[in-house]
């Protein structure tokens, strides 16, 4: 079956039954002879009925729960960037606690810590900051974060699972990714596709146009300086160099 | 006002009074067109990551436009119908005037399509947001990209103007032979798997997707076809008499 076809399918479907349902309405309305009158208001009643809803539209926007204004959604995203940067510099503030989801203290065997991907071959979004301690025993704390994943100005925040965290063998962390969320939404626009100059090319995919903080699930590990990470993975995270 | 200006306005009048039953099909398509997009929307997009994934049913003018356009080639083609011609045979003064009312029809009905299907997805939006628990995502709208409507209501104009150009065209050369529509349907399928069809996309889509070339060439076919329609139908009317 050619590719023209199946795509033209849903829309020969769709004129067929609108054929049919046009043609019994037509029969139908011969037997009554409508007068224009009645013509005439069914199409007053119908434009406004069409300029109502555009009138309404303002008001109908806000009732999206998931929706933040451009304001809240690019104040977000500053806020996860600021959230990365304290984290990096050990400098967590009260504000940046109400990321946190998880915290554990670990005693570790040995004298090196594995950081190991359970699926080494996908992308995980998940970062891995180690400060060290001064503490000679073999004591790991940890505390994991997650920041807001807000995408064309939704706050998918409480859908996004953060990374699934375990320990084996005693001295290895291992990373994994949750289940995966799937959202299905609806995008309202006055764009036809069919007039790409008309267009500014809308896409609640483009993370450049759109205002979105996709959220990183944070580890943040104080770890005694006596013990060696080994991060295979690349899941560590390193604060900036200054030169 | 002259005898002719006063005619054609007399004349508009009574056409459309005599096509208004045609505006209330357009408003029955475009209902069941709102019903059955209220489900599927007019379009899908979609994206996935390792942990989060996306899908998003869109919901804009272009289902109905598409529909609308069949309704507009058939106004077109109904116009110039000789059972139609007779029905206000009595009040049509020379072909000249009916030639020039005629157009002045369709750019009104093309006009009324335009209206009602850049706001009908309006009235969609507000039914689903009432009556169901979607939420939506705002994309271009007449609120916060007031130019985006604006021109894609004219494009909306032009290209319904071309189909009804074209309709009349057609309509009009059938009522000298029913032979044109097989000639229609062989061109019809010949220009959609010929270069010309791929050098028009290729040109004004992807190498030029801007306004005015687009309006120019459509605004010269519209011309073109609407010409020829008339200098045929007062042929046609000059024997006939």
């Amino acid at each position: 079956m050619s590719l023209w076809f199946i795509t033209m399918m849903p829309f020969i479907i769709y004129l067929l039954i609108t054929i049919i349902v046009v043609r019994f309405i037509f029969k139908k309305a011969k037997h009554f002879q409508l007068t224009k009158r009645p013509t005439k208001i069914i199409i007053g009643i119908y434009i406004v009925l069409l300029v109502a809803s555009v009138a309404l539209y303002p008001a109908l926007t806000s009732s999206n729960s998931l929706y933040l204004t451009d304001e809240k959604a690019k104040k977000q995203l500053k806020l996860n960037k600021v959230f990365e940067q304290n984290a990096l510099a050990n400098k967590l503030t009260e504000e940046d606690e109400k990321y946190l989801v998880d915290k554990w203290t670990y005693i570790l065997k040995g004298g090196e810590l594995y950081l190991k991907q359970v699926s080494p071959d996908e992308y995980i979004n998940e970062q891995v900051i180690v400060h060290w301690t001064d503490n000679r025993k073999q004591q790991i704390e940890g505390k994991v974060y997650k920041t807001r994943n807000i995408l064309s100005n939704m706050d998918f925040s409480e859908k996004v699972k953060p990374t699934m965290i375990s320990w084996s063998d005693e001295h290895t962390l291992n990373f994994e990714n949750p289940d995966s969320y799937t959202f299905e939404g609806n995008l309202f626009t006055d764009e036809i596709g069919l007039f790409p100059f008309a267009n500014r090319g809308f896409d609640p995919f483009d993370f450049d146009k759109n205002i979105g903080a996709d959220g990183s699930t944070y580890v943040i590990l104080k770890v005694p300086k006596h013990i060696n990470v080994i991060d295979e993975n690349g899941l560590r995270m390193y604060p900036p160099v200054e030169y | 006002m002259t005898l002719t200006t006063k005619a054609i306005k007399n004349q508009i009048k009574l056409k459309l009074t005599v096509h208004a039953d045609m505006l209330v099909y357009l408003i029955v398509l475009q209902i069941i067109g709102m019903i059955l997009f209220a489900f599927s929307g007019s379009g899908s997009m979609g994206r996935g990551s390792v942990n989060f994934s996306l899908k998003f049913i869109i919901y804009s003018p272009a289902g109905l436009f598409m529909l609308s356009a069949l309704w507009i080639f058939y106004v077109a083609i109904t116009l110039t119908r000789k059972e139609t011609r007779r029905e206000i045979l009595p009040y049509i003064r020379t072909p000249k005037i009916n030639s020039i009312t005629d157009i002045i029809i369709l750019i009104y009905m093309s006009a009324f399509l335009t209206f009602t299907i850049m706001l009908s997805n309006y009235l969609l939006y507000a039914i689903l947001i009432l009556f169901t628990k979607k939420e939506f995502v705002e994309g271009m709208t007449i609120f916060n990209e007031p130019k985006v409507f604006f021109i894609n209501t004219v494009a909306v104009f032009i290209v319904s103007m071309v189909i009804a150009a074209i309709g009349y065209l057609i309509g009009t050369l059938i009522q000298i032979s029913k032979l044109f529509i097989l000639v229609f349907i062989a061109l019809f399928i010949g220009y959609n798997s010929s270069k010309l069809s791929m050098f028009i996309v290729n040109y004004f889509y992807e190498q030029n997707p801007t306004f005015f070339p687009f309006a120019i060439f459509n605004i010269v076919i519209i011309t073109f076809c609407l010409f020829i329609a008339n200098v045929i139908g007062s042929r046609m009317e000059v024997k006939g008499t």
